[in-house]
């Protein structure tokens, strides 16, 4: 009695608006008529596409052959309201028969017959499965975002083009002691480092977002309110929208605090080797009234050979010595660099007043000497520091000779 | 300009340059020692630079003018109390002032130039 009932209803409609049926068979959306067991009795062309059947054949199939079930129950619950003039609108996933899933946002409006009672729904399917695809992806995206974010130790920020931060990793909110990452949103490095490490901070940012060119691997220090000291090697790079406009950066600094705390101590402690070496092996020896000598051993780079000058010039001048012996029979090579500083040290040396003797000069060093073409400049060689200390010792003879002659 | 102190001790003018001196009011001092050297029966002067920590190339070509200057006059220069600094300095400059004589200080100083006058009139 129904069936027969609506289907005359639905042929009346036909009959009394042909225009109107030819507007419903071009549409591009889906509609159909829905009975109250959800049975197709009718559909338009593009409802057939998108139930993935050949035309005409939607009819007499039933809503739930393209459902889940647990989609179903739902349906029955919501979709298909049957109260009177209320529409429901609602997203459903369909197994089309081409073999395709597709996503589709339902209307229904609810029929009723002359005596008010309900014989089924209009429903129109909007197919919207590319929307929905595309809100996958970037949910799926975003989910591989955020646990990065959350998980990963090194510190990753976003930031606007006013260096303020509009996405951080959760690292970064532990490392300034927020709570939550929410707490960084808006803020700036002026917020949580003092001008100290912000400012250049602030500076290089503008700069990349000035000339498009990243900072790789800066190795930065980051000063805390708190006083405390922090290491960080940071990688920033612009951030570009659709357009190609750069719209801020994007950063991310990893703590080497301990790393470069170590390297300092260690490279303190190299220093203080390399100091209490030198002064190991420069010594200043008075050797005779008036007389220094300063016996240099092992390699001599520019950098020990001016100390030795250093500490010569200091010497003689304190101790008035007459004549200073520079002996280095412990020298293994002497480049032309060294050589000219020994000739600059000796020359120096007789300037303050005093005269400066080159002993041990070997075979090797003299044919260096000789073959770089170093004018000893009048500088006073001996082959021995013996013939050295003879020479200064004779001499001093001499003079005390002529000094009695003279009494 | 600072008074440029001159002490005559026998034949030896004695001038202790006790501050920077630049530019003009060097060049005037340089002008005053060799006139003063001319103008007496001076034989050696000695210039005592110990109080100064720093030469820069002009201060430093200039006392080596001066000391050609007394030179081709016939007198002995010295130079007295060069400091460690001022000696690598000079160095640096190409400053040798390799024909000029140089002393710790002014007792050794006098002694020097003595020796040089004596030889210098024998």
């Amino acid at each position: 009695m129904a069936k027969k009932n609506d289907k005359k209803e639905i042929e009346k409609l036909r009959r009394e608006n042909i225009e109107y049926k030819n507007l419903i068979e071009e549409m591009s959306e889906g509609f159909a008529f829905l009975e109250g067991d959800l049975t197709f009795s009718f559909s338009n062309p593009a409802c057939d596409g998108i139930f993935g059947v050949p035309e005409g054949k939607l009819m007499g199939r039933k809503l739930q052959d393209f459902l889940t079930t647990e989609y179903f129950k739902e349906i029955k619950k919501n979709i298909i309201t049957k109260k009177k003039k209320k529409k429901s609108v609602f997203e459903i996933e369909v197994n089309a028969e081409d073999g395709e899933r597709r996503y589709l946002l339902t209307r229904s409006n609810p029929h009723f017959d002359e005596k008010e009672k309900f014989v089924g729904s209009f429903v129109f399917f909007y197919n919207i499965t590319k929307r929905i695809k595309l809100e996958e992806e970037l949910l799926f995206e975003r989910g591989l975002l955020n646990s990065l974010l959350n998980t990963i130790p090194d510190h990753i920020y976003f930031k606007d083009e006013k260096s303020r931060f509009i996405k951080v990793s959760k690292s970064l909110a532990e490392w300034f002691n927020v709570d939550s990452v929410d707490g960084l949103m808006g803020k700036t490095d002026f917020d949580f480092f003092t001008e100290e490490h912000a400012r250049p901070a602030y500076e290089d940012e503008q700069e990349i977002m000035k000339t498009g060119n990243p900072i790789e691997g800066k190795v930065e220090k980051e000063t805390h309110p708190d006083g405390r000291i922090t290491w960080v090697s940071t990688t920033k790079i612009p951030r570009y929208d659709k357009k190609g406009n750069i719209i801020g950066i994007l950063g991310v600094s990893r703590d080497v605090t301990e790393k470069k705390l170590w390297e300092e101590e260690r490279e303190e402690k190299l220093e203080a080797q390399r100091e209490e070496l030198m002064e190991l092996s420069t010594p200043v020896i008075d050797v005779w009234e008036g007389v220094l000598t300063v016996p240099i051993l092992g390699s001599l780079d520019s950098e020990r050979a001016s100390r030795v000058s250093e500490a010569l010039l200091t010497q003689i001048v304190e101790k008035r010595a007459g004549v200073a012996i520079i002996d280095i029979s412990g020298i293994s090579a002497v480049d032309s660099a060294v050589a000219d500083r020994f000739i600059r040290t000796a020359k120096a040396v007789r300037l303050v007043g005093s005269e400066a003797i080159l002993t041990g000069v070997g075979v090797e060093i003299a044919q260096t000497i000789a073959d770089l073409g170093i004018d000893m400049g009048g500088l006073k060689t001996m082959s021995t520091l013996k013939d050295g200390l003879r020479y200064v010792i004779s001499q001093k003879k001499d003079k005390e000779e002529k000094r009695g002659e003279k009494e | 300009m600072a008074r440029l102190t001159r002490m005559h001790l026998g034949d030896i003018l004695v001038v202790p340059i006790q501050e920077e001196l630049h530019d003009t009011a060097a060049e005037e001092a340089g002008e005053k020692i060799i006139r003063e050297a001319n103008n007496s029966n001076i034989k050696g002067v000695a210039i005592d630079i110990s109080a100064l920590d720093i030469v820069d190339s002009f201060l430093g070509r200039l006392l080596q003018k001066i000391a050609w200057g007394l030179r081709a006059m016939g007198k002995e220069v010295i130079l007295v109390g060069i400091q460690p600094e001022v000696a690598v300095a000079l160095v640096e400059l190409g400053l040798y002032l390799e024909d000029i004589n140089t002393a710790f200080e002014l007792d050794s100083a006098l002694e020097k130039l003595r020796e040089m006058i004596e030889k210098g009139s024998e």
